[in-house]
C-alpha cells in the first residue's frame, strides 16, 4: 500500500464512517466490510484504527451505539448516526469537495 | 448487503471493558465466518482474521480510555441534572408550604445571621491580623512587678535592655501624648505618639510619600520632626501633597512635616494622628523608676517568643542587680502584639461567639424537628418513588439537597439579618473596642455564612433525612399516613431533640443571669464619692510656657478661681486625675521603717488643689482638707485614703504621722517628709466595678518639678453645681480661654458619665448575652411546644378512648405534658451540668457573684421549667379540648 494513502486516512476515516452509518445502523464488523468494498480497500483500514475511531466519535456525539442482536443470533453493538453527526457530514462533504476541487485544478491535467 | 441488519432496541448495556471485549470478539467472530464461507479452513481464517484486526491489545487500550472519559463525563451530567431537579423541586416544595418554609428559614436566617454578625465582630477585632508585614513576629514587652504585670516600661530599663538583647530585629518606645496643636482659630488636642527612632523599623511599615523619622532624629535638636497619619492628613490638610516640609506647632514648639503614612497604618479609627521622636536625654536614659513607656519589638527570624523572654529575663536578671533600688522585683513579659492590642476584647467576644452558636444549635434543633414532621408527611411521596425505583441513596440526597437549599435561602435571609446586626452592635458598642468599625459583610463573613449555612443543613438534615429514607415502603403505602414510620424511635429523637434545647438555653440563660446578678452587684456599690451634679474636663499647660511650678500653679489658680465664679457653681478644684480617668502610683513608707523595698505601699497617687474633697462630695473623715496655706516651702501634707492608713499604720492614729516617698525623694527622706493630715474613705476609682486601691492625695501648690511630670501638665478641672453639669461646658471654655487662650480643653463629662463609661463594656456584654439567652428560650419554647402538638396529634385516637372510657380532662392533661416533662427535666438537668462548667468563661466578668451561683441557677431552672409546662400546656389543653366522638373518628 502506498504511503500517500496512509496519509489521507488519517482525515478522511471519520467522514467516511459518518457516510456509512448514514444509511442506518451498523455493527463494526459490517462497517468495517462497507469501508473495504465501498472504497475498492484503496485506504486499506486496519480493522484495529477502526474502533477507538467509533468510540471517539462516540464521544463526540456523532454517533450513538446500541446493543442488539445480530441476524446470527449474538449480541452485537450497533452505530447510528445523530443529528450531529449528520450535520458533521454535511459539512465536511462540502469541506472535501472544496479541496479536491482546489487540489485538482492544480494537480490535472498532468 | 448481507451484513446490513436491523437492531432491535434493548435497555441491556455491560459494563465497558466487557464491552470493548465483546464487541471485539464479534468484529473477529465475523471476519472468521467470512473467509470460512469463501472456503478458508477454520485455523488459517482465525489467523487471518487476527492479522488483518492489526494491534489488538492497543485498539483495546485506546477504546476503554475513550469510553472511560465518556462514562465519567456522563455521570457528572447525570449527576447536576438530578442535583439541579432536586434543588428546582426543593424550591418548588418550599414555595407550595409557604408556613413550613417560613418558620424554618425564620428560625435557621436568627441563627445563621446573629452568629455572623458576631463572627465578622471577631474577624473584625480579633483574628484579623495587624496589617503590617509579617505580624506574627511583633511582639510586645511590657515590665513585671512582683509577678504583675505594669504594663509601662521606664527609658533606663529600656535602653539597657536594647543594648544587652539579640532576640529582636528592632524595638520600639512610645508614649502616646495629648499634644496642643496653635492654630489660628486657638489650640487644638491632637492625640500624637512620641516614639524612638526603631519605630518604624519594628513596625515595618515606611512613609506613604517623604520618610519616616529613623534614629539620626531620635536625638534632642534633631527632633523636632513630625509624620502625619493618612486621617490627619486628609483631616487637617485636606490630603495635599505639599505639606512636606510645612512646620506645626506642637505644645509651642516648631515641628517639620517629614511623611505621611499609608492608610494601612492606621490600625483604629481612633489611633493617633501623628508621631514625633521622643529623644531622650541623656539623663532619661538613665532614669530606671519611671515607667511610662509601651515597648514594641520584632523578633529575628527564627528566633520564639520563649527564647526572646528568656534572654530578656536573663537581662532583667543583670538589671536587678544593678540598680537594686529601682528594679527590684522587676522582670520583663514578652507577648504577642495582637493579644497586647486587643486586650481582654478577645475572651468578651470569643465567649459571645460561643453564645451565639449555642443560638444556632437550637435552631437547627427546632428546623430538625420541624423537617421530621415533614418528613412524616411526606413518607407517601418518598414511599412512591422509592416504588418507582428511586434507589436509597437517592431519596437520602433528595432530602439532603431539600435541607441544603432551605439551608441556603436562610442564609441569604440571615446575612441581611448579621448586616443589620452589625449595624447596630457598632453604634450601641462600648467606646474603644479596636477595629470594630472594621466589622462588616466581606468575603470572609459571606463564606462564613454559607459555610455555616451548609454544615447547619447537614446538621438538622441528617437525622430527618435518614429516617424518612429507612421508612418501610410496604407498611407505608399500606396503612397511608397515619401508620408512617417507626413511632417508637422517632419520639426518642425528638424528645432528645427538645432535652438538648432546654440544654443549651439554660447554658445561655446561666450566663445572661450571672451577669445580670453581677451588674446589680455593682449597682449597688458606693462609690465613695457622690457623682451627681459635677461636672468635669481636661486641659494641659504647654510646657514651653509652663516650665516651673509656680507658673503652673498661677494657671490652675486662676482656671479654679475662675470656674468658682461661673454662676450655679458651688465649689471647682483642679485635681491630676479623678475617678474614672486614668492613674499613676508611688511607693510609701512611713517614718521610722527602713526604706527598702519590702516596707514600701505601692499607692496610688493623686494631686489635688484645695476644696476638691468638697467638689467630689468625699467626706473628710478624720482631720482636715488642704488649705492655701499648704503651699510651697511649708510643712509637706498628705491626705490618706481608709486602706492607706491602716496599711501604714495599723494600729495607731495616722493624723500628725510622717510618711516618706520612695525613690527618689528618699535621697534626702528628712527634707521630703509628708505630714498626714487627714483621712477620707477608698474610692472606686476606676469604676465601681474595680477593686479599691491604697491611695494618698497631695496638694498641687506643693508638687516638685517631678510631681508635675507625672501629671504630664495635663489635669482635670471639677465643678459642683446645682444646676445640669453638661451645661458648665461653655462657661468654664470661657474662663480658660480667659486665662490663656494657648489652653485646650478637652474631654468634657459629668461624672456620672465618666462613672457609667466604666461599665460600658460590661453592660454591654450582659445586654447581649441576655438578648441571646431570651432567643434561645424563645426557640426552645416553640420546639417544645411543636413536640409536644406532634404527639398529642399521633395520639388523638388513644386520647379519645381514654375519654370515652371516663378519663378526666386532667388526667388527660398530664398525659400528654408529661410526655415532654421527661425531656425537659433531663434537659435542665443536663443544662445545669454544662453550665457549671461553661460559666467559668465568665468568671473575670463577674463581681459579687460566683460563676455557681446556686441562686442563679435555681431562678434560671424555674424559668424554663415555667415556660416549658406553658409550651406544652397548650397543645394539652387542645387535646383535651377535643370532644371524644372527634379523635375517635380521626
Amino acid at each position: 500500500m502506498a504511503e500517500s494513502s496512509r496519509e489521507l486516512l488519517h482525515g478522511t476515516l471519520e467522514p467516511l464512517i459518518l457516510k456509512c452509518v448514514a444509511q442506518g445502523p451498523r455493527h463494526g464488523y459490517a462497517i468495517a466490510r462497507w469501508l473495504e468494498d465501498a472504497t475498492g480497500d484503496v485506504l486499506h483500514i486496519e480493522d484495529g484504527s477502526l474502533y477507538p475511531a467509533l468510540y471517539r466519535m462516540e464521544e463526540r456525539g456523532w454517533i450513538a451505539a446500541e446493543w442488539g442482536t445480530s441476524e446470527l443470533g449474538r449480541k452485537a453493538k450497533a452505530y447510528r448516526i445523530t443529528a450531529a453527526g449528520r450535520r458533521r457530514l454535511t459539512a465536511v462533504t462540502a469541506e472535501w469537495a472544496r479541496f479536491a476541487a482546489a487540489i485538482s485544478k492544480v494537480l490535472l491535467p498532468v | 448487503m448481507d451484513f446490513r441488519t436491523r437492531f432491535p432496541l434493548r435497555l441491556w448495556r455491560p459494563n465497558l471493558d466487557d464491552e470493548v471485549d465483546a464487541e471485539l470478539d464479534f468484529h473477529l467472530e465475523m471476519r472468521t465466518r467470512e473467509l470460512m464461507r469463501a472456503g478458508v479452513p477454520e485455523a488459517d481464517a482465525r489467523r487471518e482474521a487476527v492479522a488483518r484486526f492489526g494491534d489488538l491489545r492497543r485498539a483495546r487500550r485506546e477504546c476503554r480510555a475513550i469510553g472511560q472519559q465518556r462514562e465519567q463525563r456522563m455521570r457528572s451530567a447525570q449527576y447536576l441534572s438530578e442535583l439541579w431537579q432536586d434543588a428546582a423541586f426543593a424550591l418548588r416544595q418550599m414555595i407550595a408550604t409557604p408556613a413550613f418554609t417560613l418558620i424554618a428559614v425564620a428560625t435557621l436566617a436568627l441563627g445563621i445571621g446573629a452568629t455572623t454578625a458576631i463572627f465578622s465582630v471577631v474577624n473584625a477585632v480579633v483574628l484579623r491580623p495587624l496589617p503590617v508585614p509579617d505580624p506574627g513576629r511583633l511582639v510586645s514587652v511590657t515590665e513585671v512587678w512582683r509577678d504583675a504585670d505594669q504594663g509601662a516600661v521606664s527609658a533606663g530599663n529600656f535602653v539597657d535592655m536594647m543594648g544587652e538583647q539579640s532576640a529582636f530585629d528592632a524595638a520600639t518606645a512610645s508614649t502616646t501624648v495629648s499634644f496642643t496643636l496653635a492654630r489660628d482659630e486657638g489650640a487644638e488636642r491632637v492625640a500624637g505618639v512620641k516614639a524612638t527612632g526603631g519605630f518604624f523599623k519594628t513596625y515595618g511599615v515606611n512613609a506613604a510619600f517623604g520618610r519616616v523619622f529613623g534614629p539620626e532624629d531620635d536625638e534632642p535638636g534633631q527632633d523636632q520632626v513630625v509624620v502625619l497619619s493618612h486621617k490627619y492628613w486628609i483631616r487637617q490638610f485636606g490630603g495635599e501633597t505639599g505639606v512636606l516640609g510645612k512646620q506645626i506647632t506642637l505644645d509651642a514648639r516648631p515641628y517639620t512635616i517629614i511623611g505621611v503614612m499609608p492608610a494601612s497604618f492606621d490600625f483604629t479609627s481612633d489611633a493617633e494622628d501623628l508621631w514625633v521622636p521622643i529623644a531622650f536625654t541623656r539623663e532619661r536614659k538613665a532614669m530606671h523608676d519611671e515607667h511610662y513607656l509601651s515597648v514594641a519589638a520584632r523578633l529575628k527570624d527564627g528566633v520564639t517568643i520563649e527564647q526572646a523572654q528568656q534572654q530578656l529575663d536573663r537581662i532583667a536578671a543583670d538589671l536587678r542587680t544593678r540598680f537594686p533600688k529601682d528594679d527590684a522585683d522587676r522582670g520583663f513579659r514578652v507577648s504577642t502584639m495582637m493579644s497586647a492590642f486587643i486586650g481582654d476584647y478577645g475572651h468578651r467576644l470569643i465567649v459571645l461567639l460561643g453564645a451565639v452558636g449555642f443560638v444556632l444549635l437550637i435552631a437547627c434543633a427546632n428546623v430538625s424537628n420541624l423537617l421530621l414532621a415533614r418528613g412524616a408527611a411526606r413518607s407517601r411521596e418518598l414511599a412512591v418513588r422509592s416504588a418507582l425505583g428511586a434507589g436509597q441513596g437517592r431519596l437520602v440526597r433528595q432530602l439532603f439537597t431539600e435541607s441544603v437549599v432551605l439551608g441556603l435561602v436562610s442564609a441569604l435571609a440571615g446575612i441581611a439579618l448579621a448586616w443589620v446586626c452589625i449595624g447596630i452592635l457598632i453604634a450601641r458598642a462600648p467606646q474603644g473596642v479596636p477595629r470594630l468599625d472594621q466589622a462588616g459583610i466581606d468575603g470572609t463573613a459571606l463564606a462564613f455564612a454559607v459555610v455555616l449555612a451548609v454544615v447547619c443543613s447537614i446538621v438538622f438534615g441528617l437525622v430527618p433525612a435518614w429516617r424518612t429514607a429507612r421508612a418501610d415502603i410496604n407498611s407505608t403505602l399500606k396503612e397511608g399516613i397515619r401508620g408512617a414510620g417507626s413511632r417508637g424511635a422517632k419520639d426518642v429523637v425528638r424528645s432528645i431533640l427538645i432535652g438538648a434545647e432546654v440544654a443549651l438555653a439554660l447554658v445561655l440563660l446561666v450566663g445572661a443571669g450571672l451577669l445580670i446578678r453581677s451588674a446589680i452587684a455593682t449597682a449597688r456599690v458606693a462609690p465613695g464619692f457622690d457623682p451627681q451634679g459635677v461636672y468635669s474636663a481636661r486641659f494641659s499647660l504647654p510646657q514651653a510656657k509652663y516650665p516651673q511650678p509656680d507658673v503652673l500653679l498661677q494657671a490652675v489658680t486662676a482656671i479654679q478661681e475662675g470656674v468658682s465664679n461661673v454662676p450655679g457653681v458651688r465649689r471647682a478644684a483642679v485635681a491630676s486625675n479623678v475617678p474614672g480617668a486614668g492613674t499613676f502610683s508611688n511607693g510609701l513608707v512611713p517614718e521610722g521603717e527602713a526604706p527598702v523595698l519590702a516596707n514600701v505601699r505601692q499607692s496610688m497617687a493623686r494631686f489635688v488643689s484645695p476644696g476638691y474633697f468638697e467638689t467630689m462630695g468625699i467626706p473628710i473623715l478624720k482631720g482636715r482638707d488642704f488649705t492655701p496655706a499648704d503651699r510651697a516651702g511649708s510643712q509637706l501634707v498628705m491626705i490618706v485614703n481608709q486602706s492607706l492608713a491602716k496599711r501604714l499604720w495599723p494600729n495607731a492614729d495616722p493624723i500628725g504621722r510622717r510618711v516618706l516617698g520612695s525613690a527618689p525623694e528618699s535621697d534626702n527622706p528628712a527634707k521630703t517628709a509628708k505630714i498626714v493630715i487627714g483621712i477620707v474613705p477608698d474610692l472606686h476609682f476606676a469604676g465601681p466595678a474595680a477593686p479599691t486601691d491604697l491611695e494618698f492625695y497631695q496638694p498641687l501648690a506643693q508638687l516638685d518639678q517631678t510631681g508635675w511630670g507625672w501629671t504630664r501638665r495635663t489635669l482635670f478641672v471639677v465643678a459642683r453645681t446645682t444646676a445640669d453639669p453638661s451645661s458648665l461646658g461653655p462657661p468654664v471654655r470661657r474662663v480658660i480661654s480667659d486665662v490663656d487662650p494657648g489652653i485646650p480643653l478637652f474631654s468634657e463629662r459629668t461624672m456620672e458619665q465618666r462613672m457609667a463609661a466604666t461599665l460600658d463594656t460590661s453592660r454591654f456584654n450582659t445586654m447581649l448575652l441576655v438578648v441571646l439567652g431570651i432567643i434561645g428560650l424563645i426557640l426552645a419554647a416553640v420546639g417544645i411546644y411543636g413536640v409536644v402538638s406532634y404527639f398529642a396529634s399521633q395520639q388523638t385516637s388513644e386520647i379519645g378512648i381514654r375519654m370515652a372510657l371516663g378519663a378526666s380532662r386532667a388526667s388527660v392533661l398530664k398525659l400528654v405534658v408529661w410526655q415532654a416533662a421527661v425531656p425537659v427535666l433531663t434537659g435542665v438537668l443536663a443544662g445545669a451540668a454544662c453550665a457549671a462548667f461553661a460559666s467559668r468563661v465568665l468568671a473575670s466578668q463577674l463581681i459579687g457573684v460566683r460563676p455557681t451561683d446556686p441562686a442563679t441557677f435555681a431562678t434560671v431552672a424555674a424559668v424554663l421549667l415555667v415556660v416549658a409546662l406553658c409550651a406544652a400546656l397548650l397543645p394539652a389543653r387542645r387535646a383535651a379540648g377535643l370532644s371524644p366522638t372527634i379523635a375517635l373518628q380521626s
